[in-house]
C-alpha cells in the first residue's frame, strides 16, 4: 500500500536529479533543474502570488472561521442550526460548481477578475475548514472555562482573547494549516476566478504541462511534495498537544 | 451583622420549567450558608443568579446592599468555585491565581505578594510553575479556592465542590474549607445535594425544594424542628405520621395517630383549629424498653421488631405496632449480650412530648385551603416559609 502511495513520488523525486531531459533514462545527477526552476521568472512570480494568496487567505479564513465558530458555539439565536448546515455543506461541494458559482457571482456584480476575486475565493472554500476544527474543539471545553473568566472580572472580550483562544490554539493553528496548503495546491476554483496577471503557481504548472512534461516540473513538483509533507507533520503534532490539553480531570 | 447577599423574591423560568419560584433569602457577612436541595430543584440558578450568570426574570438580586440584578458578573463583586473546577488549562498555578488580579490592574507587586499569600493559604508552595493537567484533584480544588479567594470577594460562591473528590479526601476538605472560611473571615455560599457536607460545614443552611425555600435555619434547627414533610425526610431519617387532633392537655395537645393510638405533644402553638396534621418522631427519639413502662404513662406503645439492619455503632430497626403501623427506629449496639434486640422480638416504644414535631403544614387532603385561612401562622417569621407551605401541599397531593 505505501509502494502505491509513494512509488510515483519517488520516481518522480529521482528523476529531478536526472541529467536526462527525458524521463526514462538514468544518465548522471544535477542539480540544474532546480536552478532552472529558480531562473524561470513567470514561475517565481507565479510562487511568489501563491505564497501572498495563500497567506491572505490564511489569515482572512482564521478570523472569519474561529470569530463564526465561536458564534455559533456560544450564542442561541435563530436559524443557528441552519446557518451551521450551510457553512458545512461547501466543504463537501465539488470545486468545479464552487468555481463556476464564483465566476457568475463575479461577473453579475461586475467585479473585473485579478487578486482580489483569487483570494475571495480561496477564503470562501478554506474558512469552513478552520469553523469546523475550531468548533470541534470547541464543543469538548468546559463551558465554564469562560464564566470562570467573567466571574474574576474579565470583559467578555478579554475572556476570549484571554482564555477561549489560548484553549483554541491548537484547532487554529491546525485549520490554519489546513487552509494554507489549501490555498497553496487549490487549481480548479482558482482556474475560474483569476486573471492572467494573478495566475498562482499551481495554474502555471498546468499551463506548463500541458506544453510538455519537462524535468524542471519535476524538481517543482519535489518542492511542493517537501512543503506538503511539512506541514502535515507540523498539523500533526499540534493536533496531539491539542488532545492532551483536553483532556479533564 | 449586615447583609451581604439578599435575594428579594427571585423567580427565573426556562421554557415551561420553573427553576426558581420566589424565593427570598439573606445572607449575612460572615456566614457560611448552604443551598441544600435535590438536583434539579433550582440551588444552582439560585447560585448563578448570584454569580450573574443568570438574570431572575422577577425580583432583585442586591450584593453588600447595592442592587446588581442586572450587573454583569465581571463587575460583580463575587467568585466563584466551580464544580469542575475550570482551571485555565494554558496558565500555570500562578497564572490562576493571578488571573483575578490582574483584571483588576493590580501592579505586578502586588499581585505577586497577593498570589504567594493565597499559595500560602491553601499549602500550594512550591506549585507555582505547575499546569492544572499536573495536578491532584484535591490540589486542583486548592487551586480553585485560591483564585476565587485571590481578589478578595465580598462573596464566595462554591458550586458542589467536593463532588469530584473521593470519600476520604471530601471529609478532610470539608473540615479544611470550614476552617479556611473561618480564617479568611469571607461569605461562603455552598451549594451541594449532600446532606453530611451541609451539616458539617454551614453556620446556616436553606433548604430547597421544587423552586422554593422550604427552610432556612442551622443545621440542629432543621433536623430538630423539621418545617415540613420534606425537611424532616431530606436531612437525616424521619417518621412522617398523620395525626387527628383530639384535645389540649397539660402542657400540650392529644393527638390520635392510627396504629399508635394517643400521644401527648408538646406544642406550644397547634395549627389553629385544623383537624389533623402531620407529625414527624426522628429514629432515635424513639426509646425502647424491654418491659411495659410505669401504667398510666403516657406516649408508650407497644411494637415488634420486624427488620434489624447493622450499621456499626447502632442498629437501624423497623417495628410494627399491633395497629400496622411501621417505624423505624435505632439503637445503640449493645453486643450479643443480654439487651440486644433480635428480629421478632417484642418492645416497648416510648416518645417524649417534646421529641414530636408537628409540622407547619395542614396533613394532605386538607391541602392548601387550610394554610390560607391562618394569617401570619406559624413560620411567618422566616422569609420564604410563607409560601412553603403551599409548595410542600402541592407536592403531597
Amino acid at each position: 500500500m505505501l509502494a502505491f502511495l509513494w512509488g510515483p513520488i519517488v520516481v518522480l523525486a529521482v528523476y529531478s536529479f536526472n541529467t536526462s531531459r527525458l524521463n526514462i533514462l538514468w544518465e548522471g545527477f544535477t542539480l540544474r533543474w532546480y536552478g532552472e526552476v529558480w531562473d524561470n521568472a513567470p514561475l517565481m512570480e507565479a510562487a511568489r502570488t501563491s505564497l501572498i494568496v495563500a497567506t491572505i487567505t490564511t489569515v482572512l479564513s482564521v478570523l472569519l472561521g474561529t470569530a463564526g465558530a465561536w458564534l455559533l458555539h456560544r450564542y442561541r439565536f435563530r436559524g443557528a442550526g441552519a446557518l451551521r448546515t450551510l457553512v458545512g455543506v461547501p466543504v463537501m461541494m465539488p470545486e468545479i460548481v464552487m468555481g463556476v458559482s464564483l465566476l457568475v457571482l463575479f461577473a453579475a456584480v461586475a467585479v473585473p477578475l485579478g487578486f482580489a476575486t483569487v483570494v475571495i475565493a480561496h477564503v470562501t472554500f478554506c474558512f469552513p475548514f478552520v469553523l469546523l476544527a475550531v468548533q470541534a474543539r470547541l464543543a469538548g471545553l468546559d463551558p465554564a472555562l469562560e464564566e470562570a473568566a467573567l466571574d474574576l472580572g474579565a470583559t467578555p472580550l478579554r475572556a476570549f482573547w484571554l482564555v477561549i483562544v489560548p484553549c483554541l490554539r491548537p484547532a487554529i493553528t491546525a485549520g490554519a494549516l489546513l487552509a494554507f496548503t489549501l490555498s497553496m495546491d487549490e487549481v480548479i476554483v482558482t482556474y475560474f476566478t483569476a486573471s492572467p496577471e494573478a495566475a498562482t503557481l499551481p495554474l502555471r504548472i498546468f499551463g506548463l504541462a500541458k506544453v510538455g512534461l519537462s524535468p524542471m516540473l519535476n524538481a517543482l513538483s519535489v518542492l511542493f511534495i517537501v512543503a506538503t509533507v511539512a506541514v502535515v507533520l507540523i498539523t500533526e503534532r499540534l493536533q496531539k498537544s491539542s488532545r492532551s490539553l483536553s483532556s479533564r480531570p | 451583622m449586615s447583609a451581604t447577599v439578599e435575594l428579594r423574591g427571585v423567580a427565573k423560568r426556562f421554557g415551561a420549567v420553573v427553576a426558581v419560584d420566589d424565593v427570598s433569602l439573606t445572607v449575612q457577612a460572615g456566614e457560611f450558608l448552604t443551598l441544600l436541595g435535590p438536583s434539579g430543584c433550582g440551588k444552582t440558578t439560585l447560585l448563578r443568579m448570584i454569580a450573574g450568570f443568570e438574570t431572575p426574570d422577577r425580583g432583585a438580586v442586591l450584593i453588600s446592599g447595592a442592587d446588581v440584578t442586572h450587573t454583569p458578573s465581571h463587575r460583580r463583586d463575587v467568585n466563584q468555585v466551580f464544580q469542575s473546577y475550570a482551571l485555565f488549562p494554558h496558565l500555570s498555578v500562578r497564572g490562576n491565581i493571578a488571573f483575578g488580579l490582574r483584571m483588576q490592574r493590580l501592579a505586578a507587586g502586588e499581585v505577586e505578594q497577593r498570589v504567594a499569600e493565597m499559595l500560602a493559604v491553601v499549602a500550594l508552595e512550591g506549585c507555582e510553575e505547575r499546569k492544572p493537567h499536573e495536578l491532584s484533584g484535591g490540589q486542583r480544588q486548592r487551586v480553585a479556592l485560591a483564585r476565587a479567594l485571590a481578589p478578595r470577594p465580598a462573596v464566595l460562591l462554591l458550586d458542589e465542590p467536593l463532588s469530584a473528590l473521593d470519600a476520604r479526601l471530601r471529609q478532610t476538605m470539608q473540615l479544611e474549607l470550614k476552617r479556611l472560611q473561618r480564617r479568611v473571615g469571607t461569605t461562603f455560599v455552598l451549594v451541594t445535594h449532600d446532606q453530611a457536607e451541609a451539616l458539617a460545614m454551614s453556620d446556616r443552611v436553606a433548604l430547597v425544594h421544587r423552586g422554593r425555600i422550604e427552610q432556612v435555619g442551622t443545621a440542629a434547627e432543621i433536623y430538630d424542628r423539621p418545617a415540613t414533610a420534606f425537611a424532616a425526610e431530606f436531612i437525616g431519617q424521619a417518621n412522617v405520621l398523620e395525626a387527628e387532633f383530639i384535645g389540649r392537655g397539660a402542657g400540650g395537645v392529644d393527638l390520635r395517630v392510627n396504629g399508635v393510638g394517643e400521644l401527648r405533644v408538646a406544642a406550644a402553638a397547634w395549627l389553629g383549629d385544623a383537624p389533623r396534621a402531620r407529625i414527624v418522631i426522628r429514629p432515635e427519639r424513639i426509646r425502647l424498653e424491654a418491659t411495659q413502662p410505669a401504667k398510666g404513662m403516657r406516649n408508650a406503645f407497644p411494637a415488634r421488631v420486624e427488620e434489624k439492619i447493622f450499621q456499626g455503632a447502632q442498629d437501624r430497626l423497623t417495628l410494627v405496632t399491633p395497629g400496622g403501623l411501621r417505624l423505624v427506629a435505632t439503637a445503640a449496639n449493645a453486643g450479643t449480650g443480654e439487651g440486644s434486640l433480635r428480629v421478632g422480638d417484642s418492645v416497648w416504644c416510648a416518645v417524649y412530648p417534646e421529641d414530636v414535631v408537628i409540622l407547619r403544614q395542614p396533613a394532605s387532603g386538607e391541602a392548601g385551603r387550610r394554610a390560607q385561612e391562618i394569617p401570619g401562622g406559624p413560620g411567618s417569621a422566616e422569609p420564604g416559609y410563607e409560601t412553603g407551605g403551599r409548595a410542600s401541599a402541592q407536592g403531597a397531593s
